[in-house]
Formats: structure tokens, C-alpha cells, sequence
């Protein structure tokens, strides 16, 4: 599945294989290392940020909502 | 209403000066009665008292609620030390105790003077002491029987046990880990470094002597050797090669590099640079007690067959074209990033995207996830065929 990644600034294009769980869960997706080692995201949790590069080699920046994350 | 028993023993004292009959005693003990009590005699019908005996008999049955229990040993338990009562009012008050109690009980007695003495320098000298059962059970027994025979002599005894308490505090501190300063330490000696001048002579260079904070000087004898002298605390007990609060001194400022010039260089070259990296991870060295390894589970991200994880090691074992697009970029944190984060302990990271022409909310990027899921109702509402 095509899912775009942006920050407004620049964005990045990636396939992803989901596997689609009928769960109950409060999260819509996961993101597991597959994805994240593949387009080499960087998470920080101390900076509730996001940090890839993308394709034309600038850093995408996406911040994490912590309102939405509790 | 009081204790009847206590009402009777007081109105038998006072009948002894009399020495009534029956029916003055009946008529007497109605006037030792006030307020609820009196209600209750006036209450019993007339006529009805024959003898002191039946009268004492209802007026205990009447207040046998009243009375108070017999004290029972473990009472002893309940007497403890209040804060600021000294150790003489305690002891007085304890023996006090034991005798209303009359238990004869010794380790009990012993066990529950402990119990009750404040947490301080004699409660731990007697905890100290407890492997000398002798010394344990005789020391609060002495007082206790000095109390009970002459009241003059509890100053004495506790006094006596001043004496006591000093000497086990000495020993506490010879067995226990020190207190204090050497505390932070938990307990590790200091490294012995060696100097090439004597350490009675490094500590009066003045440079040196500066940077030592000076021991608080006393005459007493401070160590079991009595006719070792140590220059630094100035006093018999030690040697200065082994007085522990200058070697804790002179290892931190070895660790700042302060003696470097006085430092014994080691001889061999390659322990030299050993000694560079010891020295290197001294400093952020944590003691490892043992390791934890889990018994089942482990990465299964390759598959559940055995043939699939020997294809995934060998695919991570083999070098490979790496896609490197990645390795140009520098990805970096920086102060810029933290200030519009809202201080937290442990928020997880959810970011948005937009996958299948709809914007997803609520992803968690989850480094612990060996897949990437979606959940079943997301997938409906992106509307996507089922295949």
C-alpha cells in the first residue's frame, strides 16, 4: 500500500505490506521495524519526533501529536 | 464508673480503720457511691440486701465491664520508649511494668525491652551485641532487678549501660559498613596508589596540603593499634598507610589529576597502558553481579520454521548491494527539536500520514513491532478490496 510520509516540506513515497489484524486496538497502524529500518527513520522519544530522509536527500521532520498519543 | 475491684480495695482499706458489721459495711459503702452508681443501688428494691457478700456480688456483676483486664505478660510489649523520655525513665517505667505483670519470663522480659527501646545509638549497640546472648539478657535484666530492690541505684545502672553503649558502638563500627563520608563509598576501600615519596611527606607539600580537607583533631586513640601513629589525623590508633580517610582524599585527587608527578609509574610498558584504560573505565565501571537471559522466545521475525531462520542469518551474514541512498543524509536532534514538546515520561511517538488517499491518524511507530500492522477496522475505512 502506497503511504506518504510529509511534513509539509518534502515528502517520501513508500510501499508498505500491512498485515491487517481484527483487533481491538487504539492505534490504527503499527509501524514495526521492517518499515522503519527499510526507510531508515529515526525516532527520538525524548523529542516526540520523527526524522527520515527522503528521497532528494533532505530530512523529513514529523512531529508526533502527543495529544492524540494519550 | 471506675474499675469495681479498684472501688472495693479502697472502701476494704478504709473499713480496716472501722471495722464495721454487715450492716454498717451495707450502709457505708452507699455512701462511697456517687452519680450513675447511686442510681443503681437506690434502684434495687428495698429490702432485698441481706448481707456485705450478696451486695459486693451485684455490684460486680452490675460492672463487670468496668473492670480492667488482668495485665498479661505481652503487655510488656506496649511499653515503649517516647520520644525524649530518657533512657532512666524508660527503664523505671518498664520495670514498673514487669512488676504489675509478674512475669518471670527472662528472654521474654529481654525481648521486649528491645522491642521497646527508641531506634539510637543503645537500641543498635544492643542489636550489635546480640550474638552474645550473655551480655544481651544480662545487660537490661541488671537495671531491671537494681529498679525493683533500690530505686537510688537506677542512675548507676544507667550510667552502666552508657558504658555498655559505648563499647558496642565501637564494635558496630568496625563490622558495619562506615557511615558517613565513607558511606557514599559503600564500603570499598581505597585504592592504594604508590607514591614515590613517603605519604607523611606528600601530605605537608603544601600544594597537597591544600587540596586535603584536615580531620577533626582529637586526642583519642583512633584504631586498634595503639602505638601506630598517624600524621595525618595527628593521632595514635593506625598507620598512615592505612588511615582510610586520607587514602579516600588522595584517590580523588589522583582521579583529578592532581599527584600525577607523585605517582609510582609502573615498570612494564604494556601494563602502562592498561593501566590508562583501567583507570578510563574506573570511572563508569558498574559492578555486573550476573547476567539475566531469557530461557524461550527471541527474535521470530525470520518465520517459525527452522529452514526459514537459516535462510534469514544467512541473508544477514552475506553481504549484499546495500541500498545506501540513506547513508548521505545526517539525521541529527537537536535542542531546535525539543522545544515545542510538551515535558513528558513515557508518550509514545504517533505520527499521521496519508496512505490510499486518506490521512491515518494514530500510527505508533513501535520499534518492538517485528511487522507493520494495520488493524482490521482501518482497513475498512480506507475502503480497499479485501485481497
Amino acid at each position: 500500500m502506497r503511504t506518504t510520509f510529509t511534513d509539509g516540506v518534502a515528502s517520501r513515497i513508500e510501499k508498505i505490506r500491512y498485515l491487517v489484524v481484527n483487533a481491538p486496538s487504539v492505534y490504527n497502524v503499527l509501524l514495526g521495524r521492517p518499515t522503519l529500518n527499510r526507510i531508515g527513520v529515526v525516532p527520538s522519544t525524548s523529542h516526540m519526533k520523527v526524522k527520515l530522509p527522503s528521497m532528494e536527500g533532505v530530512v523529513i521532520t514529523i512531529r508526533s501529536d502527543q495529544k492524540e498519543a494519550r | 464508673m471506675e474499675d469495681p475491684e479498684a472501688h472495693f480495695t479502697a472502701f476494704h482499706t478504709q473499713m480496716l480503720l472501722v471495722c464495721g458489721f454487715d450492716a454498717v459495711r451495707c450502709k457505708l459503702f452507699m455512701s462511697t457511691l456517687t452519680g450513675m452508681a447511686m442510681d443503681w443501688f437506690i434502684s434495687l428494691p428495698e429490702g432485698h440486701i441481706t448481707s456485705f457478700a450478696q451486695l459486693s456480688r451485684l455490684f460486680r456483676e452490675q460492672y463487670l465491664a468496668n473492670r480492667t483486664p488482668a495485665p498479661v505478660s505481652y503487655d510488656l510489649f506496649d511499653v515503649k520508649q517516647f520520644q525524649g523520655e530518657t533512657l532512666k525513665e524508660y527503664i523505671s517505667r518498664f520495670g514498673a511494668q514487669v512488676a504489675k505483670v509478674g512475669t518471670t519470663d527472662e528472654p521474654m522480659i529481654v525481648y521486649a525491652f528491645r522491642k521497646g527501646v527508641r531506634l539510637g545509638s543503645f537500641s543498635k549497640s544492643l542489636n550489635c551485641s546480640r550474638p552474645d546472648e550473655k551480655c544481651t539478657t544480662a545487660a537490661p535484666a541488671r537495671p531491671r532487678a537494681q529498679i525493683r530492690t533500690q530505686p537510688t541505684r537506677v542512675h548507676e545502672a544507667a550510667t552502666e549501660r552508657k558504658h555498655i553503649d559505648r563499647k558496642c558502638t565501637y564494635e558496630t563500627r568496625r563490622t558495619q559498613p562506615r557511615g558517613r563520608a565513607e558511606g557514599r563509598r559503600e564500603g570499598n576501600r581505597p585504592l592504594r596508589h604508590n607514591f614515590v615519596v613517603e605519604l607523611k611527606d606528600l601530605i605537608v607539600v603544601p600544594n597537597i596540603a591544600d587540596r586535603l580537607r584536615p580531620p577533626v583533631k582529637s586526642n583519642k586513640v583512633l584504631g586498634p593499634h595503639k602505638e601506630s601513629w598517624c600524621e595525618f589525623h595527628e593521632a595514635f590508633g593506625h598507620h598512615i598507610n592505612n588511615c582510610l580517610a586520607l587514602g579516600y582524599q588522595l584517590d580523588e585527587l589522583v582521579k583529578n589529576g592532581f599527584l600525577k608527578d607523585y605517582l609510582v609509574e609502573k615498570q612494564t610498558g604494556q601494563s602502562s597502558s592498561s593501566q590508562a584504560a583501567s583507570g578510563e573505565g574506573q570511572q563508569h565501571e558498574v559492578p555486573i553481579h550476573g547476567e539475566i537471559h531469557t530461557i524461550a522466545g527471541g527474535f521470530s521475525g525470520s518465520g517459525c520454521t527452522t529452514s526459514q531462520r537459516k535462510r534469514y542469518a544467512r541473508s544477514v551474514m552475506s553481504v549484499e548491494a546495500f541500498e545506501d541512498h540513506l547513508s548521505d543524509v545526517d539525521i541529527t536532534f537537536t535542542r531546535e527539536d525539543l522545544r515545542d514538546v510538551v515535558p513528558h515520561d513515557s508518550d509514545p511517538i504517533v505520527i499521521s500520514f496519508v496512505t490510499a488517499g486518506r490521512m491515518v491518524h494514530r500510527a505508533l511507530v513501535d520499534q518492538g513491532s517485528s511487522a507493520d500492522v494495520m488493524f482490521w477496522p482501518t482497513f475498512e475505512k480506507l475502503q480497499l478490496s479485501p485481497d
